[in-house]
């Protein structure tokens, strides 16, 4: 009788070691990102002369606004295990219909702070279609999302015209232009995006489901959760943010171009993934997010200030985010690589 | 069900892509101004390949071949958007010479050197005058061929070098620092451009530069790098070489948003955008190379146009003359109301009888 019992003991006793063990080192992987970011950050303040100065702090910040509001878009998306390819176009449209909708020299539209959230609200309308068709028509998330991205790059084309219209709303240009504390209200934006992102995954059940969609969708719709629903709503979550992100893109430069949202799909993806969000779903976060912008950007102004010539440039940045990733990234058989 | 479903949203996709052509076809139609539709028998089609309407270049390009089409009854333009995509772009011209037979002209602006010896097989087959703009490739050139032309391109190394000048001219005793932006290694146009700065730079010992970075054509990115250059050299920047008219707009606005101002930072672009006119008239964008679209259209049809109606013999003129730079317009505070008059007010006069317009030098054929 003592024995059979002894040797259940020990199983159990082995498994829960084994958890331990594997939380010991998701949690050691998870600091890996940091660990990147204050090493990089140590390498460049000695390295480059005027990295570490309050100045340069602050333009690094206000560079992450536009990366960081697509990237928490995608973020959502990605969690659930789906992708999220539309961000060029829909940032691009974004920007293009906002400069029509604030006071701008093609139309005799002013509508200010409403022009922005309807831009935004097209955007995420985008966003939920792409996930409609995804999750209705069952049509892989990639296609739908890169389809529409050319269809928004096509309607921003068509609804600017040859000649990007000059924005004239001094309200919305000082977005970009005036700041609180150094740092432009476009990244004040961002960082308050940031944080709502931060509130929805952690404490909301939505943010709990797309962990749990992402993980293993069977899951959660066996106790009634409707998955689908969770997956719209992550879409046009992401819709929106990319709209967001060509708002502050057309602040930025004044006009509403085709080329705001030119490649910001990359670079965003990069930095999600860089962050130690899983692309295979159910791992990672808005934090994570957030770290592998910083990452990013670092590495940027980084280079340049090290006075780094372009063409090492783009080779020492894919060695290291590489390296990062690898570092980061859980594998095993558990683990889909796609 | 869900097929229905599935069904009804290919039919909205479809519609939503019809309804995009629709618009590109409206602008096409008419850009078309005055032709009548129709058969297109007993009539010269006269084909632009070129990337697309949604750049203010092209357009313009349009309205100047529409001129030319106004100019000579009998005509009809046809415009073909390839989208940066050079398969189209070769498909389109296959589809448009069998369209035109014999009575038909082309202005190709490649996509990439690599299709031109194909656009050169196509044409001389169908026996179709035509010429080439921007991008040349080695080894096909006019002078190998009887129906290609002429190939003609602004003389980016020129243009920059006439802008950067008048910058450093600005310079008190011609001394100062300069940060040289490119858009993009290893590209024709980039190379160029940034060639004739350093040509330039050669003439101004005193102008040290601080860096040179490439900005990959994008706003947004030579932005964030002016902000970084900022911060690092501060008020030791004098000037920044940007390699287009878009790049040094949103340099321009990254500058301010630094609170630097262009009196201190001096700006120059390339291309002519209205956008950089309007910024040179308000004294913020110090100069710019016009690309003078609105002639390379003119240059290039009315060489085609008379090869086609036997005016010009590609076999017995001046061979020299069949790859050349032609002019861009150097815009800059000093002459920018003239500019406005002579190319934003008004357009310049093309001599469409006139061979090989715009002249300024040869290109170098290697032996």
């Amino acid at each position: 009788m003592a024995n059979p019992q002894a040797a259940s003991l020990s199983v159990a006793d082995e498994f829960v070691q084994k958890i331990e063990r594997k939380n010991r080192k998701d949690r050691i992987i998870q600091l890996v990102p940091v660990f990147v970011l204050v090493g990089l950050y140590l390498v460049f303040s000695v390295a480059a002369p005027g990295f570490a100065s309050l100045e340069n702090l602050i333009t690094m910040l206000g560079q992450t606004a536009l990366p960081l509001t697509v990237a928490l878009g995608i973020t959502f998306v990605i969690i659930t295990g789906c992708i999220d390819l539309s961000v060029d176009g829909v940032m691009s449209l974004g920007g293009c219909v906002v400069s029509l909708l604030v006071m701008n020299n093609m139309t005799s539209l002013s509508l200010g702070i409403a022009g922005v959230l309807l831009s935004v609200a097209v955007c995420a309308l985008i966003g939920f279609f792409v996930g409609l068709i995804h999750v209705k028509a069952r049509i892989p998330s990639f296609m739908v999302s890169y389809g529409f991205s050319g269809i928004a790059a096509g309607v921003a084309t068509a609804v600017t015209g040859a000649v990007a219209p000059t924005i004239l709303d001094e309200g919305f240009r000082n977005l970009a232009l005036t700041n609180f504390l150094g740092i432009p209200y476009t990244a004040w934006i961002s960082f308050a995006v940031f944080a709502v992102a931060y509130i929805i995954q952690e404490y909301t059940a939505f943010g709990r489901y797309l962990f749990a969609v992402g993980n293993d969708e069977s899951i959660p719709k066996v106790i009634g959760v409707n998955t689908q629903s969770v997956k719209l709503k992550a879409f046009a979550w992401s819709g929106a943010l990319i709209g967001l992100a060509g708002v502050l893109g057309a602040s930025r430069i004044g006009m509403g171009t085709t080329l705001i949202g030119k490649n910001n799909l990359f670079p965003a993806m990069t930095a999600v993934v860089l962050g130690g969000t899983s692309l295979s779903g159910g791992r990672g976060g808005v934090l994570n997010t957030l770290l592998g912008i910083l990452i990013v950007t670092e590495l940027n102004n980084g280079l340049v200030l090290l006075g780094v010539s372009s063409d090492l440039q783009t080779g020492i940045q894919s060695l290291i985010i590489l390296a990062a990733v690898a570092l980061s990234s859980v594998r095993g058989r558990r683990v889909v690589s796609k | 069900m869900k097929k229905i479903f599935a069904w009804m949203v290919a039919g909205a996709m479809i519609a939503s892509i019809l309804t995009g052509c629709g618009g590109n076809t409206g602008g096409g139609a008419a850009n078309g101004g005055g032709e009548e539709g129709g058969s297109a028998a007993g009539k010269c089609l006269i084909g632009l390949s070129v990337r697309g309407l949604d750049n203010p270049y092209y357009v313009e390009l349009v309205s100047s071949a529409d001129a030319f089409s106004e100019a000579h009854p009998g005509t009809e333009i046809v415009t073909m958007e390839h989208h940066g995509d050079e398969q189209k772009q070769v498909n389109d011209i296959k589809s448009f010479l069998a369209r035109g037979g014999s009575d038909c002209i082309l202005y190709v602006d490649p996509q990439s050197a690599t299709i031109n010896a194909e656009i050169a097989q196509l044409c001389e087959d169908a026996g179709v005058y035509w010429t080439s703009t921007w991008t040349m490739a080695e080894d096909v050139y006019p002078q190998d061929y009887q129906y290609y032309a002429a190939h003609q391109t602004v003389d980016n190394t020129a243009g920059a070098y006439e802008t950067a000048k008048v910058m450093f001219d600005t310079f008190p005793d011609k001394t100062g620092n300069v940060l040289l932006m490119e858009g993009a290694l290893a590209n024709d146009a980039s190379d160029e451009r940034t060639a004739g700065w350093l040509q330039a730079l050669e003439e101004y010992p005193n102008i040290t530069v601080l860096d040179q970075q490439v900005c990959d054509w994008d706003p947004q990115v030579g932005m964030d790098l002016a902000q970084t250059w900022v911060t690092r050299y501060g008020d030791d920047i004098d000037g920044i070489c940007c390699p287009n008219d878009s790049v040094a707009l949103a340099v321009i606005e990254g500058l301010k948003a630094k609170g630097k101002s262009t009196d201190d930072i001096k700006i120059i672009g390339f291309d002519g955008n209205q956008d950089a006119i309007t910024s040179i008239e308000n004294g913020d964008m110090l100069a710019t190379t016009y690309a003078n679209a609105w002639c390379q259209g003119g240059y290039g049809i009315s060489t085609a146009y008379n090869a086609y109606i036997g005016e010009l013999d590609t076999q017995s003129c001046d061979q020299s003359k069949r790859a050349y730079y032609s002019s861009g317009v150097t815009v800059s505070s000093e002459n920018i109301q003239e500019f406005i008059q002579n190319y934003v007010d008004s357009k310049p006069v093309v001599d469409y009888s006139q061979s090989f317009g715009g002249f300024v030098r040869a290109i170098e054929i290697p032996a």
